[in-house]
Formats: structure tokens, sequence, C-alpha cells
């Protein structure tokens, strides 16, 4: 399902986030994520963002149906930082679908 | 650890802790699972944001997860959903304790039943799920036959709902067949955030219309209203094929119109309008408007469900409206599938 975005999925991680990884998900597989489930129970949660100590990790609805895992390691990026990424991320891939 | 990095991490917690801190102890539902998954994972923090514009930041200090920021209507409501669907998850489980009593014939029967409950429940979103945004959120359905051609639908995408009220050709398992197709091609059709909705709805026409292929081409039709709002400004647009609405903004209550001839030929123009908290939109099918008063002698129609919504006290319940068209109806029957999806934003 996923194929069609792994070019731009690749260009992006090489540009922004060459340490990090850069991932799509479906319902099932973000309902398994940490808090994950949150997206099915409010579809008004957009957006998970969490820190571990040795990352920091972003999870974004692209479509009820796909979302956007983003992990860096702490030690390279700031939370806003990688909050900023996905969202340019987001964009992309929304104009890769609006082409289609 | 230094005790230059503790010292560190305490002022930290000291900086947050006193001016916005608002729950230290783990009460409610939300802040105990969330407590629990991030002392288990050892996850420092989680921010839960709302349309990327709201949000709730829980954070982690040593043994103790505190909310952060929080304290406000998003929070409420995540709870409140986590409540329900915990209460569900209850229910299930007695319902499942109760079946094992059954004998084998008992079963079977049961097991009939709960297929064509779920075959018709899966046509329908939950209605608690539209509570996430609507302060009030309630469906009127009365099938003609069971188990009915009428349906609703909603999609969220990321700052906007879009909400769809249908009626299909038909009655009965006929009309829930059609109501399937028309469905799955909505929900294909609208899987992004529609860009020009009188333009997405004739669309969406055409490739109903495509799939008519049999000598009763006409039978696989349908009428719709669709709504669709934004949660940031409560600017709403509406258009529709003959499914209308009622809006009641400060008391007073205005009928939309819309008819499917007019959309076909491009002459049915989208509705814009800005909507704000306690406003009501009531979406309905024609089964309503066509309902006859207790003598027999005249329909309901747009002027008069208009006139039924103003009679209903401010902050209606769904009961309210049943009570007034129960009177309305008196001992008439129903000659069609009638629907009527009740918002309160």
């Amino acid at each position: 399902m996923f194929k069609k975005f792994a070019g731009v999925i690749g260009d992006v991680r090489a540009q922004y986030l060459p340490d990090g990884s850069v991932e799509l998900l479906t319902l099932d597989q973000v309902s398994k994520e940490d808090f994950g489930s949150l997206f099915d129970l409010a579809s008004r949660v957009t957006r998970i963002v969490f820190e571990r100590p040795s990352e920091r990790l972003v999870i974004s609805m692209l479509t009820t149906e796909m979302y956007l895992k983003v992990t860096a390691p702490s030690s390279s990026y700031n939370i806003g930082i990688l909050s900023n990424i996905t969202s340019r991320i987001l964009d992309k891939l929304r104009m890769e679908i609006k082409a289609q | 650890m230094k005790a230059s990095e503790e010292d560190n991490i305490i002022g930290k917690s000291q900086q947050v802790k006193e001016p916005v801190n608002s729950s230290d102890s783990q009460t409610d539902d939300l802040l105990q699972k969330v407590s629990a998954e991030m002392l288990a994972k050892q996850i420092d923090s989680v921010t839960l944001y709302f349309d990327d514009s709201d949000f709730i930041y829980f954070k982690r200090f040593n043994d103790k997860v505190k909310q952060v920021h929080g304290g406000n209507e998003e929070y409420n409501h995540l709870q409140r959903l986590l409540t329900a669907k915990e209460k569900e998850v209850e229910s299930r489980a007695e319902d499942q304790n109760g079946l094992e009593s059954l004998t084998t014939g008992e079963l079977v029967e049961e097991g009939l039943t709960m297929d064509a409950t779920l075959i018709h429940q899966s046509m329908f979103t939950p209605v608690s799920t539209l509570e996430e945004f609507f302060t009030q959120a309630n469906i009127h359905f009365e099938p003609f036959e069971a188990p009915g051609g009428d349906f609703y639908w909603f999609k969220n995408y990321p700052h906007k709902t879009l909400i769809i009220v249908g009626d299909c050709t038909g009655h009965g398992m006929q009309g829930t067949m059609i109501t399937m197709s028309i469905l799955t091609l909505l929900k294909q059709h609208f899987r992004l955030l529609p860009d020009l909705l009188s333009k997405e709805i004739s669309d969406l026409y055409t490739e109903i219309y495509n799939l008519r292929e049999g000598s009763n081409n006409d039978l696989l039709d349908c009428e719709l209203g669709l709504i669709i709002i934004d949660r940031r400004t409560l600017v709403a647009e509406y258009i529709g094929s003959g499914v209308n609405m009622v809006l009641r903004q400060g008391g007073k209550a205005e009928a939309f119109t819309s008819r499917k001839a007019k959309l076909l030929n491009g002459k049915q123009d989208v509705r814009n309008f800005q909507l704000t908290r306690g406003d009501e939109i009531y979406m309905f099918s024609d089964g309503i408007m066509d309902q006859f008063n207790d003598e027999n002698t005249r329909k309901l129609g747009s002027k008069g469900m208009v006139e039924l919504v103003n009679e209903l006290p401010m902050k209606p319940k769904l009961e309210d409206f049943e009570k007034e068209f129960a009177a309305f109806r008196g001992h008439t029957p129903s000659l069609d599938d009638q629907t009527l999806l009740m918002l309160t934003i």
C-alpha cells in the first residue's frame, strides 16, 4: 500500500533525518504503538509526541487510514525541530496524494 | 547521576510544577492510563495534539507522572471517551457470559439475530463518536421496513469534519444493499478532504450512475445531504440532493433545501454559513418531511419542519424532537424510512 510513497520517504529522510527513521503506518499498525490506540479512540487526536531517554518520536495523522511515524535520537534533535520536520514531511506526502 | 544533573532535573520540575500543574494525584482514568504506560515503558513525556491547535502534555518526574498542561475541554472529552470505551468492553464481556448459558438452538437463533443487527449497525458510525466534536449528537432512525435504506456517515479530516445523511432507493434489504454500494463509493470518493463540494458531489453521482448496467438501472440511486464544518473556525458549507437540513441559531430555525435535479444540472448552490456554539443542525431524509399529520391531510414539509424545530426547547434532546414529531404524526403510519441526525455544536 505504501510502496508508492517509498521514493518521497527516502528523499525526505535523507534530507532531514539522516540518523532518524520515517515510516508510514496503517491504523492497525499505529494502534500497536505506544499510545497509538488514542488515534482510534479520539479522531481529534492528530499528533502524539513522546520522549524517551534515547529517542524522540512523533506520530502524526496523514489520513484516517495512514499515519506517519518519525523517530530520531535525542542527542541530535530537540522536540520542536522534530515536530517541524514531521510537518514538512506531511505536507510533501499530502501533495503526493493530491497529485495522484 | 552527578549532583549538577540532579539539580537540573529538580529545577526543571519546579519550573513547571508550580504555575501550571493542575493535577498531582493520579485520580482520573486518563491520567492513570497514561501514567501506567509511561512508567512501564520509561517514557519521559507525552504530548497529545488536537487538530494541531490544543494539546495535553504529560511529564514523568521519577516515579510520578503529572499532567503539566491539559486542564481543557479536550482533556475532559478524552477522559469521557476513555470511560465510555471501558464500559463498552465490560458490557461486551457481560454479553459473552450471557451467551454461554444458552442451549444450542437458542444460540443459533441468537447468532442469526446478532448477525442481522451487526450488518445493520455496521452501516452507521456510532453516535458517541460524533460527540467527540459536537456537544450533542443523536440519531432518530425508524426504517419503514428493517434494516432500511437510510444512512448517515461522517469523516474527520485534519481541521474539518464531513457529515453525510443519505436516503437510498427502496426499503428493507434492498435499501440496505444499495446503501452498502453507495457507502463504498462514498468512502472511496471522500477519502481525502474535498476541495470543491459541489464538484465532488456531482462527480460522485457520475460514479454511481456509471455502475448502472442492468435493465432496472434506476434502482442504484440515492439522495444526499452533506455538511462540511471547519472545527477551528466553525465555518460550514451545505449542499444536498434531496436530503434537507434545518439550522437553528439563536432560537430561530431556517430551512436549507435542495433537489437532486438541480444538483445534476449544476444549479444547486453550496450554502456557506457561520456556526457558533449552541447552534443546532437537523439533517433528515424525505421520510420525515413526507410524514402526514394525524388527520392524514397534510405533510410536514420543510415549513412544518421549521415550525417543529422552533417549538423545541432550548438545548433540546432527541426525546424532545421525537415527542413533537409523534404529536404531529398521531396515528398516521409512516410511508418511508425516517432518519434525522440532530447535532448541537
